[in-house]
């Protein structure tokens, strides 16, 4: 009898088996389900984080060059002139060159693919085709419009059919993306709008 | 007798067990989630109003004491209250120049889709020209 009790409770039987078998593949899945959840969650916040970082350089850059637009004499070729994707002209503080000095530059939007793909333009008197990419999202969405000094928007700059405008305009908005969504940079121009007189002229009796 | 396999109580405790720590799980899981989509909220709102403030360089409220503007993806409702009687500015040491100027407290109610976003205050200045510059002839 002892003998036969030994064999009969020694180790589990078939059923226990299953239930800890069943019950270990249950949680265990819970358990891969939550890390796979998390680990969702944390691409989510490094695309967060980056949007931060990368999305603070982007603005700033946009929009330190844009304000500091400078108007160029009239026979200049560097005469302001805004697309409905790019926009140059000079600034006076241009992301390669040193603030303080006009220097040509010219900002596009430009579309790949799927993509749109937002470049600065840094030499513009030497390699005219050297262009650093500054950002990109996809779908085409994406332009540029121009106010002028009445509050009005206009697609091109100077407008298409237009009297007497200022040579730079009030403001300029950026449309674009950032991953899913809409994003709107609105840039007012600093400064004067239209080039000083030359003294040689301003004396011309 | 002898029992075989779990008792029912067993069975209770292993299950609170589990469903215990998976709960602490889904709101650790949770709360992360609602802190991520607070920051994407804050971000939205610091955009909307660094566009409002370049907005308002735009505006000078001495023309325009208050107004509704949209500009692309938003609007723009803004009020100015002087803070103080506007006056002549003066020019140097010779007495009143050509332009009246004052101080305006604005505040601006910034919408994305009919949506109140934020509010900002600011102070900004407002001028008007209101005379006209007298040349004195060469002889």
């Amino acid at each position: 009898m002892e003998v036969m009790g030994m064999k009969k409770y020694a180790g589990f039987t078939l059923l226990e088996m299953l239930v800890v078998l069943v019950l270990v593949s249950l949680i265990s899945m819970l358990l891969m389900q939550g890390l796979s959840f998390v680990f969702q969650l944390k691409t989510q916040f490094v695309n967060q984080i980056d949007d931060l970082q990368q999305g603070a350089l982007q603005e700033y850059w946009f929009r330190s060059s844009t304000r500091s637009l400078f108007p160029a004499g009239k026979e200049s070729p560097y005469v302001f002139k805004g697309q409905k994707d790019s926009f140059s002209g000079l600034t006076m503080a241009s992301l390669h060159e040193e603030t303080g000095m006009p220097t040509p530059f010219k900002w596009a939007l430009l579309a790949q693919q799927d993509k749109t793909v937002l470049y600065y333009y840094p030499d513009l008197v030497g390699q005219p085709a050297l262009k650093w990419q500054i950002m990109e999202w996809f779908g085409h969405e994406g332009r540029l419009q121009y106010m002028g000094a009445d509050g009005r928007w206009f697609e091109t700059w100077p407008p298409a059919k237009f009297d007497f405008v200022t040579q730079l305009p009030e403001a300029i908005l950026f449309t674009g993306k950032r991953r899913q969504n809409k994003l709107q940079w609105l840039i007012s121009v600093i400064g004067i709008k239209e080039a000083p007189i030359p003294i040689t002229q301003q004396f011309d009796f | 007798m002898k029992s075989k396999g779990f008792s029912l109580l067993e069975a209770i405790v292993a299950l609170v067990l589990v469903s215990m720590v998976g709960m602490a799980l889904f709101s650790w899981v949770n709360a992360n989630l609602q802190s991520l989509y607070r920051i994407q909220q804050v971000q939205k709102r610091h955009e909307a109003v660094r566009n409002a403030m370049v907005f308002m360089e735009t505006i000078n409220p001495l023309q325009q004491i208050q107004g509704d503007i949209e500009v692309g993806l938003y609007r723009f409702k803004w009020e100015a209250e002087a803070l103080a009687e506007p006056m002549d500015n003066t020019r140097g040491l010779k007495g009143r120049g050509l332009y009246i100027v004052g101080l305006y407290e604005t505040k601006v109610d910034i919408y994305v889709a009919q949506e109140l976003v934020a509010t900002v205050k600011l102070n900004q200045t407002g001028y008007k020209q209101v005379r006209e510059p007298v040349w004195k002839s060469w002889e």
